[in-house]
């Protein structure tokens, strides 16, 4: 049902996971707010939703970016690919572009890069962090976005470590 | 950066459903957003002629799930309780929806 609302709703999705909030519990906690980017132009409207909040709530924001190392050549696949970044340096320069002032002021942003499949290296930090809420931006256009939504965005909500906003990031954010 | 202004929580009603209500009146209360429950009842059947599913019926039936989660300080907004019981219902294909605002901006720990 979530998966079906998400891919076709022009606004963001919020998941709640059974007992991420519990009777007895008087308030919202959201100290930490993370958002998972793939660095293109799209990814902005995930930031700047995961921002919005952070600033609201007094959350601490994460900007998360996985780069995807091959064992078998010792090297990062992107290399050569001039869309993906190439080096840690340049996907941090890469996500500071994200970032605009207001958000600098209001967030106080943290950059964080790992290494290896973006699922793995989200929830790792989701668990390491203490992440309360995960905003993802998804596309849906092609069988291989389905693929990467399928392994980051499923695996987190049947996860169930903490709260996700999945926003589109093409089509709707042009319509809006 | 984005605003959010006006989140919507389909609910059916069941436990889950209501810890998602709770969490939205939470967040609803933390952004200063609208908050509007999306109730969806599925079937050919004439959802407004059926015994219960008056709007009013369907405010006493929130007003019991916030009770029921200690949902506290959440109102149906006023103009919602002023309507006409069975216009909000709202035919979609094959079923019938019904969407009620409520006001969470008291939405606190105050008991």
């Amino acid at each position: 049902m979530s998966e079906r609302v998400i891919r076709r709703s022009h606004a963001p999705v919020l998941v709640v996971p059974f007992g991420m909030m519990k009777a007895t519990e008087d308030s919202l906690r959201l100290a930490t707010v993370a958002c998972a980017v793939d660095l293109s132009e799209p990814s902005r409207r995930a930031v700047d939703y995961a921002a919005s909040i952070a600033a609201s709530a007094g959350a601490r924001l994460l900007l998360v970016h996985a780069l995807e190392w091959s064992e078998e050549t010792d090297t990062l696949p992107n290399a050569g690919k001039s869309s993906l970044p190439s080096s840690e340096d340049d996907a941090i320069a890469r996500m500071n572009e994200l970032l605009t002032e207001d958000m600098r002021v209001r967030c106080n942003p943290e950059l964080v890069v790992g290494y290896g499949r973006a699922a793995d290296e989200l929830q790792r930090v989701v668990h390491e962090r203490a992440v309360d809420l995960v905003v993802l931006g998804v596309r849906r256009r092609t069988l291989i976005d389905r693929v990467v939504f399928g392994s980051t965005t499923q695996g987190l909500i049947r996860h169930g470590a903490c709260t996700v906003l999945t926003v589109n990031t093409l089509e709707s954010a042009q319509r809006r | 950066m984005q605003t959010i202004r006006h989140l919507l929580c389909p609910v059916d009603l069941s436990e889950p459903a209501g810890q998602s209500l709770r969490y939205a009146a939470a967040l609803s209360s933390l952004l200063g957003s609208d908050l509007t429950i999306l109730y969806v009842r599925s079937g050919q059947a004439d959802a407004r002629k059926s015994p219960g599913t008056s709007l009013e019926g369907f405010a006493r039936g929130i007003v019991g799930v916030v009770h029921r989660f200690a949902f506290w300080n959440v109102r149906v907004k006023p103009s919602q309780k002023s309507s006409t019981p069975r216009a909000p219902w709202r035919p979609i294909s094959s079923s019938w929806a019904l969407t009620v605002g409520l006001d969470c901006s008291g939405f606190s720990s105050d008991r």
